[in-house]
């Protein structure tokens, strides 16, 4: 797959959220859990949010160089393909080669993480850089207790459009000019990253603020179906 | 019977259903009430001191054993009680360091007992500590006449193996697996030729949370109550938010959802034997 389809790719999270080196975060993608973290090098990493081993969760972990390290039992994890390259139990015992973490395709584009769960592949298409306007700010994440489909209806219905080639929806709250990313965590949960042409601090921005907490009141107070 | 399992694994064994101290002051009038495989009981103690139990109007087999009462929910248990001589042997002190809840399957806390890898990562200070993370080959078996699952000649450096200890030692370990949520440990204690028993009962609430009851039966004889209590507690809150955050939270028994390693040998025997017996209570179905 040489020009994976953008609709594949998932925006998780403000790419400033993650830190090289340093945290891990949790993310969610069409109910896959995730451990979002980046190498000191900064290359995303994107796995199934579960250590091969006993199961427990690689949030709970912590990043060492360019390696994720199990809170558990101190697995380490290779960043890039997940490759277990260290077992503290057995210090002088080369990790199995089927010791693997599961590893989904991660990228940084206009200012967001985005995950493909169909790929390892950190190539994404070009038009996601387009999804925000260069020099626009991040307002908020939005989290949303409904389906994502429940979330476009109503970004169709406050005159939001979506980009087709970045699947961004493009519109304005409160007459703010926003970006919206809408992100389908979970079957009854929604998330959706809000940029804005409006500055931190300005009235604009607080309008916005203001705007989307009544986005999110009539998305959640709405009856389904 | 109307309880939230039907696996004879649980129903025709002894369940632990709380310290037997939890019956002063009840009557059949004024019982105490606790949770069992999704169902309440109610317990209380006979005029003699005879502890009773009662699912609604259904009266249940129940005994006090070791400082706890014990409930069988079919009243068919398939096995003998598991013997725990150290508890009225002379000279131990004997010490309910209370229920703590746990929201996981009871066998993913059993595993986590008799597991030794994770000491220098989730005890780090007490019972391990980074670079002592090596975990050295021990023996285990199944005891035929018991069915009960031994560990022995386990060893791991520990920069503070109790209460009583003030600096780091090389403990030896012995486990033991009685029933499918009853673990105890004897390590080394202060005391020179004698060893610290611990024991690890769970009452099983339902396929994913169990409160975890711990019992000391030790040879401490400097620390207060108290201080033996806290060190515990301390030591099972690190174990707590890792046994919650199992993407699991029941146990797989077959598959390859999860690789253990060579020092899992007690993880690995204790599958076995709850796959052998067909235990489905607290498991995750393989993929």
């Amino acid at each position: 797959m040489t020009n994976p389809h953008t609709s594949t790719w998932h925006p998780v999270a403000p790419s400033a959220d993650i830190r090289p080196g340093a945290n891990i975060v949790a993310g969610f993608v069409e109910g896959q859990e995730l451990a979002l973290w980046r190498s000191t090098g900064g290359a995303a990493q994107a796995w199934e949010n579960r250590c091969p081993h006993r199961s427990v969760r690689f949030t709970l972990g912590q990043v060492i160089e360019d390696r994720l390290s199990c809170a558990y039992h101190g697995w380490q994890y290779a960043a890039g393909n997940g490759q277990c390259v260290g077992i503290p139990a057995h210090p002088t015992m080369q990790a199995p080669r089927n010791v693997c973490a599961k590893v989904f395709g991660a990228v940084d584009a206009a200012g967001m993480l985005w995950v493909n769960l169909a790929t390892e592949s950190a190539t994404a298409p070009p038009s996601l850089a387009d999804a925000v306007p260069a020099g626009w700010h991040f307002c908020r994440t939005l989290a949303l207790r409904a389906a994502a489909s429940g979330v476009r209806e109503a970004l169709a219905r406050h005159g939001f459009a979506i980009d087709a080639a970045s699947t961004a929806w493009r519109g304005a709250l409160g007459k703010v000019k926003t970006v919206a990313l809408l992100l389908d965590a979970q079957p009854q949960l929604a998330f959706v990253h809000l940029w804005t042409e409006a500055v931190p601090g300005s009235d604009a921005m607080r309008t916005l603020h203001a705007a989307a907490r009544s986005l999110r009141h009539d998305v959640e107070t709405r009856p389904q179906g | 019977m109307p309880f939230v399992t039907d696996d004879p694994n649980m129903l025709d064994d002894w369940l632990l259903v709380g310290p037997t101290a939890a019956l002063a002051g009840t009557s059949e009038r004024q019982p105490h009430a606790t949770r069992l495989l999704g169902e309440t009981l109610s317990l209380w103690a006979a005029a003699d001191g005879t502890p009773q139990c009662r699912l609604g109007a259904q009266p249940l087999a129940v005994q006090s054993r070791y400082g706890y009462l014990w409930v069988c929910p079919s009243g068919r248990p398939a096995r003998p009680f598991f013997e725990f001589p150290e508890y009225t042997e002379p000279g131990r002190r004997i010490i309910d360091c209370g229920g703590i809840g746990v929201a996981v399957s009871g066998l993913r806390v059993i595993e986590n007992f008799l597991d030794m890898a994770h000491f220098p990562f989730v005890h780090a200070g007490y019972l391990g500590k980074v670079p002592h993370t090596e975990v050295a080959q021990y023996q285990v078996k199944v005891e035929p006449a018991t069915g009960e699952i031994w560990a022995t000649d386990c060893r791991f450096w520990q920069p503070r193996a109790s209460a009583a200890h003030d600096t780091g030692s090389n403990v030896r370990y012995t486990y033991r697996v009685m029933q499918p949520f009853s673990a105890m440990l004897y390590k080394s204690s202060l005391r020179p030729g004698a060893q610290d028993a611990i024991g690890l009962f769970l009452q099983p609430l339902d396929d994913e949370h169990v409160i975890a009851h711990t019992l000391l039966a030790c040879c401490d004889d400097t620390s207060s109550d108290a201080e033996l209590i806290a060190f515990q507690q301390t030591i099972f809150g690190q174990d707590k938010p890792i046994l919650e955050n199992h993407a699991f939270k029941r146990m797989p028994l077959e598959g390859r959802a999860e690789t253990p390693t060579r020092g899992d040998t007690s993880s690995v025997t204790y599958r076995r034997w709850l796959r052998e017996r067909g235990m489905r209570f607290g498991t995750r179905a393989a993929a």
